[in-house]
């Protein structure tokens, strides 16, 4: 449970709230690389943390992110011709580059030097991985760039989506860190979808769905523990890092590619679910990329054209009575992502937290929002760059292991939950 | 409303939240907060002085002797609230919704199993907090660890005690 003014905190991100301002600290996702496939290709709308802004890539192939309207007279410059190393507004030819500079007023006298005095607010856009990556806060405070493991192994092993969910990214993200909705809504699928079967560890997870937990801070965040049953004098951990404000990833299975998400704001009703597949030592199969592609494991199929999924709300989800009566899918709903994401969107925009009852299972939900909330008022009464930041925070994996009962996942730590180069991932 | 879109379209807007029926969907819980060593008190006195619905703060005394059939198997302790009063195990778990454990890292945190036991046969889950601080070494945490998470459904390993009161009032202690 929540008060309205907590929650109010953690769910709005535009310019100047304490928690958009703490989302200005990160580099974070803003489109898909394949977005801009070309220099010179047509540019596109980008709605981050409530601005609105237009991505382009030029002549010459650097990367822009500037604000959509053109400072002249306000018309939006996705209409515009992206040519000879600039983006011109269609309507009176006014020019700018890709750090939003205004290289061009053709009604002024080149020699009046009025084009420099006009400069459109501009992002970073970089391109690390798959994705490009922005940071909307203050230049000088820039941070190094980004050091997610799966943004950097070679481009044969990952693989990234990206889909528009219609909710506050807060209850987006909450649902990363929830591991015990995972025997629950998700059961269908761990035997089903290609992406999560076979793995030992499925067994584990269907035999015992009253799982222990163990909630630890890291540096960049927390680790949530799940603890089941496996083999007589041991357990099956499955390991979450949250990393702050909004990464997580899934423990993995087998020898399945592992998975994770960000969660970043569109604006306080909307949010991109950004979901990842990679494998640390090993280029993804033809079958394991298909099946991404094809929106199984936490990816979506889109309506064509679009990052909007093919089973929406304006669809009802595509819900199937009959598959859910049968335990084909526990909703009714097919695939993870949108099992998660349907419901997550049926709560409304935002929810209201002061009406919840969580119990001592949520308490890696409720420990993250602690850290949130700690993180954004010492940002805002304190200047203290906020944890994840720090790309040594970004270097962390998942785990999904079998112990001795007298031993812990925390014991582990070092060697599972830790980016070491070469070594595969800490799976059954 | 608007009409021609799907159901779910139509009833997840911000406006349809607002006919949310508005009424307590749920009764206050009685809750325990059981302090298990002498570092946790000072803990448990400023708690106990916020404000709760249904909570009792108390310490950890000794475990009870055991019955015959039990013998092995304490599952009842003395405790004693913050006044001083006695009182027993079983009847405040009996009596309980939610029965939080309060541990600092270091400590034995034998308590624990008691509770825990005693917990486990009136089908009770616990949640088990343990305090850590910066001067606290790794090998010490783990002990304490090691004693609590057999008994606890939930363990947190906190940084600071700031947030068991955030945690408390997450759960409508």
């Amino acid at each position: 449970m929540l008060r309205k003014e907590q929650n109010d905190l953690l769910t709005q991100t535009g310019l100047g709230t304490p928690m958009g301002d703490m989302f200005r600290c990160y580099w974070i996702p803003a489109l898909l690389a394949e977005e801009l496939p070309d220099n010179d290709c047509a540019p596109v709308r980008v709605k981050l943390l409530s601005e609105r802004l237009l991505a382009f890539r030029d002549s010459e192939g650097h990367y822009g992110l500037i604000d959509e309207f053109c400072a002249h007279r306000g018309v939006s410059l996705w209409f515009g011709r992206n040519e000879q190393g600039g983006l011109r507004c269609p309507y009176h030819g006014w020019k700018y580059d890709h750090t939003g500079q205004c290289t061009e007023v053709p009604s002024e006298p080149k020699e009046s030097g009025y084009c420099g005095k006009i400069k459109l607010k501009s992002y970073p856009l970089i391109k690390i991985g798959d994705i490009l990556w922005t940071y909307m806060g203050p230049a000088e405070k820039q941070p190094p760039h980004p050091e997610w493991e799966f943004a950097l192994v070679p481009s044969e092993q990952t693989f990234t989506s990206k889909r528009w969910q219609e909710c506050n990214w807060l209850q987006a993200m909450e649902g990363g860190i929830d591991s015990s909705h995972v025997s629950w809504l998700h059961s269908g699928n761990l035997n089903s979808d290609p992406l999560f079967k076979g793995a030992r560890g499925n067994k584990y997870n269907m035999s015992d769905a009253r799982p222990f937990f163990e909630v630890t801070d890291s540096e960049g965040g927390l680790y949530i523990g799940a603890r089941r049953n496996a083999e007589e004098g041991h357990y099956y951990w499955r390991v979450t890092p949250w990393v702050m404000p909004s990464f997580t990833m899934v423990p993995p299975r087998g020898d399945h590619p592992v998975h994770g998400h960000f969660w970043i704001p569109i604006d306080d009703e909307n949010c991109w679910a950004w979901s990842f597949d990679y494998h640390p030592v090993r280029a993804l199969t033809t079958e394991e990329r298909g099946a991404m592609k094809a929106g199984k494991g936490i990816h979506v199929a889109y309506v064509p054209g679009t990052y909007r999924p093919l089973a929406n709300k304006d669809n009802d989800y595509l819900m199937d009575r009959e598959a859910q009566r049968k335990g084909i899918t526990y909703s009714g709903v097919e695939g993870i992502a949108m099992q998660d994401a349907s419901l997550q969107e049926s709560m409304g925009p935002i929810v209201d937290r002061s009406k919840e009852n969580l119990v001592s299972t949520d308490n890696g939900i409720i420990m993250a929002r602690h850290r949130l909330m700690k993180a954004a008022r010492a940002l805002r009464d304190k200047g203290v760059v906020p944890p994840g930041v720090d790309p040594a925070h970004q270097r962390v994996r998942s785990a999904a292991i079998v112990l001795p009962v007298d031993k812990s996942y925390v014991d582990v730590a070092e060697e599972a939950l830790t980016v070491i180069e070469g070594k595969a991932p800490t799976s059954v | 409303m608007q009409l021609g879109l799907s159901e779910s379209a139509r009833f997840a807007t911000a406006e349809e939240s607002r006919f949310r029926i508005e009424y307590p969907n749920s009764r206050p819980r009685k809750s325990r907060v059981i302090a298990l060593d002498e570092p946790s008190l000072g803990l448990l006195r400023t708690l106990a002085g916020m404000s709760w619905s249904g909570a009792r703060f108390l310490r950890y005394v000794s475990a009870k002797g055991a019955t015959d059939t039990l013998h092995m198997l304490p599952v009842d302790a003395v405790l004693e609230d913050l006044e001083g009063k006695t009182l027993s195990l079983a009847d405040e778990v009996a009596d309980a919704d939610i029965i939080i454990m309060i541990t600092t890292a270091g400590t034995a945190a034998d308590a624990a199993q008691v509770i825990g036991n005693a917990c486990f046969v009136r089908n009770k889950l616990t949640t088990g907090l343990v305090r850590n601080a910066d001067g606290v070494s790794a090998e010490d945490l783990a002990r304490t660890l090691t004693t609590m998470r057999p008994f606890a459904a939930m363990l947190v390993i906190s940084n600071g005690d700031e947030y068991v009161g955030e945690m408390l009032s997450a759960l409508r202690v």
